[in-house]
């Protein structure tokens, strides 16, 4: 055996039913041409395995394979039948729970456009007594969207209200210590 | 759907396995069942019977195999995999549990000195050009002498030959059906040959000594 390749029991079978790569098969083949005891065995199983292949493929008796179509056939068709059966259940199942959601949908919907409808005024009390006014990013009060009319109207009012006691500047020119003030806020004062 | 609708009988023969099966699912289509059958039973029923070397049980683990193949179709059957490797799959594990549910090796003598059952092999064998009575009946000899050898390997051995005689199945494929390595299932094969190699020896130094007190 030469040194390259590996030879053990399994390549034998591996090389006769050709499950080896091409290369492989060329390094098998010249390590059979150098080692005869590696060709006598191999010559010697492919005389045996040559036998095995002659034997004979069997026809199924013709009864039983008429027995079998049938039986497979009828059995598909079974199968087929009680897979129809289960969707067109299931289909009407799924139509029958569709209209009931539709009906619960459409009657939450009346009842509901009802009660706005009849008595707005309830509503009202209803969410005045959550809702509270609220400031956006801007800094302005909100009040309309989110009470009611008269709760709006009156903090309306009061916010009205409050621009009347704001006096008017009239001397635009004459510096005050207030703008002063506000004016060192931002940087270091150096009296 | 439109292909299924242009198939006809005659082009059923050019179809792939994959789609006779599809039809037969979907349509129950029995020219497409039968196709497949026509196709494929001789080499399941050659390796049942070749492992179990009884027709009758050879006959009902053919039925039931193919129970099993409907039933199982649309659950196991990967439309992706091979179709008589999973026919395959099935008439292998059938036939063992048989084999293990009778616990006992099958009896070659009984088998083999059976003329009934050996004539009924035989008359229902593919058909091949023998030339003329004594050729048939050397040739015939020979064959029933090799099944008699091939039954009388340990259930492995043979598993792996006629998986591999009858299906020129991988020796990857074997042995993920018989759940061993590869090497495990080369192994066998190789003691399979050694051992059939033994058989005919003893057979025909058996027949040189006839031969001689004749």
């Amino acid at each position: 055996m030469s040194l390259n390749m590996q030879i053990n029991d399994e390549d034998c079978i591996r090389y006769l039913m050709r499950e080896m790569d091409p290369s492989e098969e060329i390094e098998f083949e010249r390590e059979m041409m150098s080692n005869e005891n590696l060709l006598i065995e191999v010559e010697s199983l492919r005389s045996t395995y040559n036998k095995v292949k002659k034997l004979p493929l069997k026809q199924t008796p013709a009864e039983i394979l008429n027995k079998v179509k049938e039986q497979a056939l009828s059995d598909q068709q079974k199968r087929l039948r009680s897979s129809f059966k289960l969707i067109g259940w299931f289909g009407k199942t799924v139509a029958v729970a569709a209209t009931i959601l539709l009906l619960i949908s459409v009657s939450v919907y009346f009842i509901d456009f009802g009660t706005l409808t009849s008595s707005p005024a309830q509503t009202t009390v209803i969410s005045a007594g959550t809702v509270q006014p609220w400031v956006d990013r801007n800094e302005i009060i909100n009040i309309s969207d989110r009470t009611d009319a008269v709760q709006a109207q009156r903090i309306g009012a009061e916010y009205e209200k409050s621009y009347e006691k704001l006096i008017p500047v009239n001397k635009v020119d004459e510096p005050s210590n207030q703008r002063q003030g506000v004016l060192l806020t931002s940087s270091p004062v150096n009296n | 759907m439109e292909l299924l609708k242009r198939t006809t009988k005659a082009s059923y023969k050019d179809l792939r396995d994959r789609d006779l099966v599809r039809y037969f699912r979907k349509k129950a289509d029995e020219a497409a069942f039968n196709e497949l059958m026509n196709r494929h039973q001789a080499k399941i029923y050659s390796y049942i019977y070749s492992m179990i070397n009884n027709p009758e049980t050879a006959n009902d683990i053919f039925q039931e195999v193919f129970t099993k193949v409907v039933t199982k179709m649309d659950d196991t059957y990967n439309e992706q995999g091979k179709w008589i490797a999973w026919v395959m799959r099935i008439a292998h594990n059938a036939t063992i549990d048989h084999i293990r549910k009778q616990k006992r090796y099958i009896d070659v003598n009984s088998w083999y000195d059976d003329d009934d059952s050996r004539s009924d092999y035989f008359d229902r064998m593919t058909d091949e050009s023998w030339v003329d009575a004594d050729e048939q009946l050397v040739e015939g000899e020979t064959k029933s002498s090799l099944m008699a050898h091939i039954a009388k390997l340990p259930e492995e051995q043979r598993t792996v030959v006629l998986l591999r005689h009858y299906y020129e199945m991988p020796f990857k494929e074997i042995a993920e059906l018989t759940n061993v390595s590869i090497n495990t299932a080369l192994g066998r094969m190789r003691y399979a040959l050694i051992n059939l190699r033994k058989h005919f020896e003893e057979e025909r130094q058996h027949e040189f000594k006839h031969a001689n007190k004749r």
